[in-house]
């Protein structure tokens, strides 16, 4: 397949990738759409903490005790002022809203068909859990958008909270078609016959919800060569609470039947397997080329080691304890922490621990180039042995010693990443890996980032397939026409 | 002689396999065959490469066409319409095929008239028995074999990649007279006895929410995770999905409690798969228990799942069963066999006709 890519862009696309006000003013909203979506996540890690439980139930035993028209009920609203309910949607919502006329995106799938004449190129679909923001980093965006880059149309089926969340089709000229979910399990067959010109349709599923159990199976029948990405320990995400509507028989459905089966680490293909899938391929996360560049200087007060993290604080994985400790031993080192969220309530953080919110990411480089040690302190638990923090590419890409915990270097990087626990060995490596800043060290660490991009990571997949590797030569000569 | 087949339905089913076949077949023998159906249901594809011999259009459309058209006979798939919405040119000879395995389809039989009716044609003995039953007018009631599509017919080859695990496989509507639940039920009993394999289904629901339905049923019977479901498989990719289970060392099942035929048991057989059906209906005209196939006891799947283990262990058996279905299939049901009975059968109406 990769044979067959064009080698560059097509003109059009080309221009319009390159006007940096258009580029700047995506990335503003990305970001507020980025900061809605973690405000959306923290709002779903509340309401499975057990305090919210404890306040959900005390509501519950209130309204009988109470119940709204009583007195006591006018009273205790009195008391204790209105407050909207916020609920966690465990399936998709059918489509069919007032905005679905206003905002129907099906023609711009039917658009972008019709735009697309390299019918020998795959066209692909992909159902993800997040939204095409670039600025979020995510993988389902990033393979779109390289996927995309490569003349290949790509349906965006994105998860959404509401039915009148709707996502701007900026990404039409570039070959991407932005949809939600639940319209597309609404009218399945309308993305299941999409593209039938193309000589290969991909459907990358990237998050295993149940119910896309009819939608994988009108895929499957019409041809199309279903890929099961896994990211994440989904089951492990239900356990703490999040990623409610998870079904592990449907998983493991998904996971039989798939063509092909990729997990971004080892540690997720050994749980595919005991799933019951026996062929699965590792294709480790990547990062996007450019990101490492710095394009103004945010100096920062240095410490005797200056180390820092960028990414979401979610409290789910987040070491907390781990970091507030470390700092506390070390008083003159300095610990910066770039992201939406901060610590849990029962966790004081110590003066060196500099918290500098979200920042662009264009502006990530900059504020780690003060730095000595860049930091994945996730906890040591399955959560996170799960995930593969695209971040780590990242540091790599910035010339960036490494040093994690609860995650595992990405495979090939450990020379570059290491993997700690406990307070005292997260120190003694952090220490250690300060020491690591020659520039020949610098070279080998962005040598082996330049091997991690999403182009590399798109090559592995679709050469994968291309090569009918797992269920994909099944798939083809069940498909073959007529005799 | 030119000749129009009527059918209410263009979907892809079993009436427009036997029909495509009719029209492949039929210019050979020196008849011009057309096909006509009221509404469009998706089924298009089926007469991929023929469409100027099919046309789709409501009855009065129809009744506008026949007259002056030149057909010497129509032919009615279940389609009373063609009695009750038009008056059909004096004389016209009609037969009526009774194919449908839905009960409260049949009404229509009890209605009949001759003239215009002139003969009932059916495709089994079983069905010649159900018709009889219903119909007031001593009309003759003939067995014209189903014809099995060609594609079904080319030489058997190796499937290129076969599944990793056998597949025991079913195929057909989604409904409850084809009996998906039961299929369900079979792969709870087989994975109860240790079933390493994996349980295929190709169909389309009839009814919203049966998806949903077939979801939670497979869920709580432990299958789920074993079950791969191809909803609405063009028919054209039929056989190269059989060949698949039959190269992966499984069977193709049918747990229908109402088949007038059993089309895809039938066109199992002709790829040389090893099938099990149950043993009523019109299974047991061509599927002998052990010689062609499983006949299994209708609703006892622990003792389908017993039987089906001891055939998914024994390669050899499957063989030979396979190789025998298809002998008998390539005697019986291929298109040149079905369209001389059918061309014997238009001769001699035209001949009582004239």
């Amino acid at each position: 397949m990769p044979t067959e890519t064009p080698s560059t862009t097509p003109p059009d696309r080309e221009s319009r990738a390159g006007d940096p006000v258009r580029e700047r003013l995506r990335e503003q909203r990305d970001l507020a759409l980025g900061e809605r979506d973690a405000a959306l996540r923290r709002l779903a890690e509340i309401e499975a903490s057990a305090g919210y439980r404890l306040l959900a139930l005390f509501w519950k035993l209130m309204r009988r005790l109470a119940p709204p028209g009583s007195w006591r009920g006018r009273l205790y609203r009195r008391l204790r002022g209105a407050r909207p309910a916020a609920s966690t949607p465990e399936s998709f919502e059918r489509g069919g809203n007032d905005d679905s006329v206003a905002n129907d995106p099906w023609p711009e799938l039917y658009a972008i068909e019709e735009q697309v004449t390299a019918t020998h190129l795959p066209a692909v679909a992909i159902l993800s859990t997040v939204w095409l923001l670039e600025s979020e980093g995510q993988r389902p965006t990033q393979l779109a958008l390289e996927l995309a880059r490569r003349g290949l149309p790509v349906a965006f089926c994105y998860w959404r909270w509401w039915p009148h969340e709707w996502a701007v089709q900026d990404r039409i000229d570039a070959g991407i078609v932005q949809l939600p979910i639940d319209l597309v399990l609404a009218h399945p067959e309308r993305l299941v016959r999409a593209f039938s010109g193309h000589r290969q349709r991909i459907a990358i599923v990237a998050f295993p919800h149940p119910d896309f159990f009819e939608l994988v199976a009108a895929l499957h029948a019409a041809g199309w060569i279903v890929v099961y990405d896994v990211l994440d320990d989904w089951e492990e995400f239900h356990r703490v609470g999040q990623a409610v509507w998870y079904d592990e028989p449907f998983e493991r459905h998904l996971l039989t039947g798939a063509d092909a089966v990729f997990t971004v680490n080892d540690v997720l293909a050994e749980r595919v397997r005991e799933l019951g899938r026996d062929a699965v391929a590792v294709v480790g996360n990547g990062f996007r080329p450019g990101l490492e560049e710095v394009f103004s200087p945010r100096p920062l007060a240095r410490g005797e080691v200056t180390a820092g993290y960028f990414g979401y604080l979610a409290g789910a994985w987040f070491d907390w304890a781990l970091l507030a400790a470390a700092a506390r031993k070390r008083p003159d080192w300095r610990f910066y922490l770039i992201g939406y969220g901060g610590a849990p309530e029962e966790i004081t953080l110590p003066e060196n621990v500099v918290l500098l919110g979200k920042q662009p990411q264009h502006a990530l480089a900059a504020y780690a180039a003060n730095w000595d040690v860049a930091l994945v302190p996730f906890k040591p638990e399955r959560l996170a042995a799960g995930a593969d923090p695209i971040k780590t590419y990242e540091y790599l890409a910035m010339g960036l010693p490494v040093v994690v915990t609860g995650v595992y270097p990405p495979p090939g990087s450990e020379a570059f990443v290491t993997r700690t626990e406990g307070v005292d060995g997260f120190l003694a490596a952090i220490a250690h890996a300060a020491r690591h800043q020659g520039a020949d060290a610098k070279a080998a660490r962005q040598r082996f980032a330049a091997g991690c991009t999403w182009a590399h990571r798109a090559d592995a997949m679709l050469d994968a397939i291309d090569r009918g590797e797992q269920r994909v030569a099944e798939k083809r000569a069940l498909m073959r026409v007529d005799r | 002689m030119k000749v129009l087949f009527v059918y209410k339905f263009l979907t892809v089913g079993g009436v427009e396999t036997v029909l495509r076949a009719r029209l492949d077949a039929l210019p050979a023998h020196g008849i011009d065959g057309h096909a006509w159906f009221f509404r469009d249901l998706g089924g298009k594809s089926v007469f991929r490469g023929c469409e100027e011999r099919i046309r789709v259009g409501s009855p009065a459309q129809l009744a506008a066409g026949l007259a002056g058209s030149g057909y010497d006979l129509v032919t009615t798939f279940d389609s009373p319409e063609l009695f009750t919405d038009l008056s059909l040119p004096a004389g016209l000879p009609v037969v009526v095929e009774c194919h449908s395995p839905y009960v409260e389809n049949l009404g229509y039989l009890g209605d009949l008239r001759s003239p215009p009716v002139v003969e009932i044609w059916v495709p089994t003995d079983f069905q010649r028995g159900v018709v009889a039953a219903r119909c007031r007018v001593p009309l003759p009631i003939e067995v014209l074999p189903n014809p099995i599509r060609q594609a079904f017919l080319d030489p058997v080859r190796p499937f290129p990649a076969p599944p990793p695990r056998p597949v025991v496989a079913w195929v057909g509507r989604m409904d409850e007279l084809k009996n998906w639940r039961g299929f369900l039920e079979l792969g709870r009993e087989l994975l109860a006895r240790r079933f390493t394999g994996e349980l295929w289904m190709a169909g389309k629901p009839v009814e919203p929410g049966v998806a949903g339905e077939i979801r939670r049923l497979a869920s709580e019977q432990g299958i789920l995770p074993r079950l791969r479901w191809f909803r609405e498989l063009p028919h054209e990719h039929l056989p190269a999905w059989i060949d698949a289970v039959r190269d992966s060392g499984g069977v193709v099942v049918s747990t229908s409690r109402g088949d007038t035929f059993g089309m895809t048991v039938a066109e199992a057989m002709a790829r040389q798969c090893a099938v099990a059906a149950p043993a009523m209906g019109p299974f047991p005209e061509f599927v002998t228990d052990g010689e062609t196939g499983l006949l299994l006891t209708p609703d006892k799947p622990a003792d389908a799942a017993k039987r089906l283990l001891e055939l998914l262990a024994d390669g050899p058996r499957r063989a030979r069963l396979g190789a025998n279905a298809r002998a008998l299939i390539e005697e019986r049901y291929t298109p040149e066999v079905s369209a001389k009975a059918l061309v014997a059968r238009l001769r001699a109406l035209a001949a009582t006709s004239a």
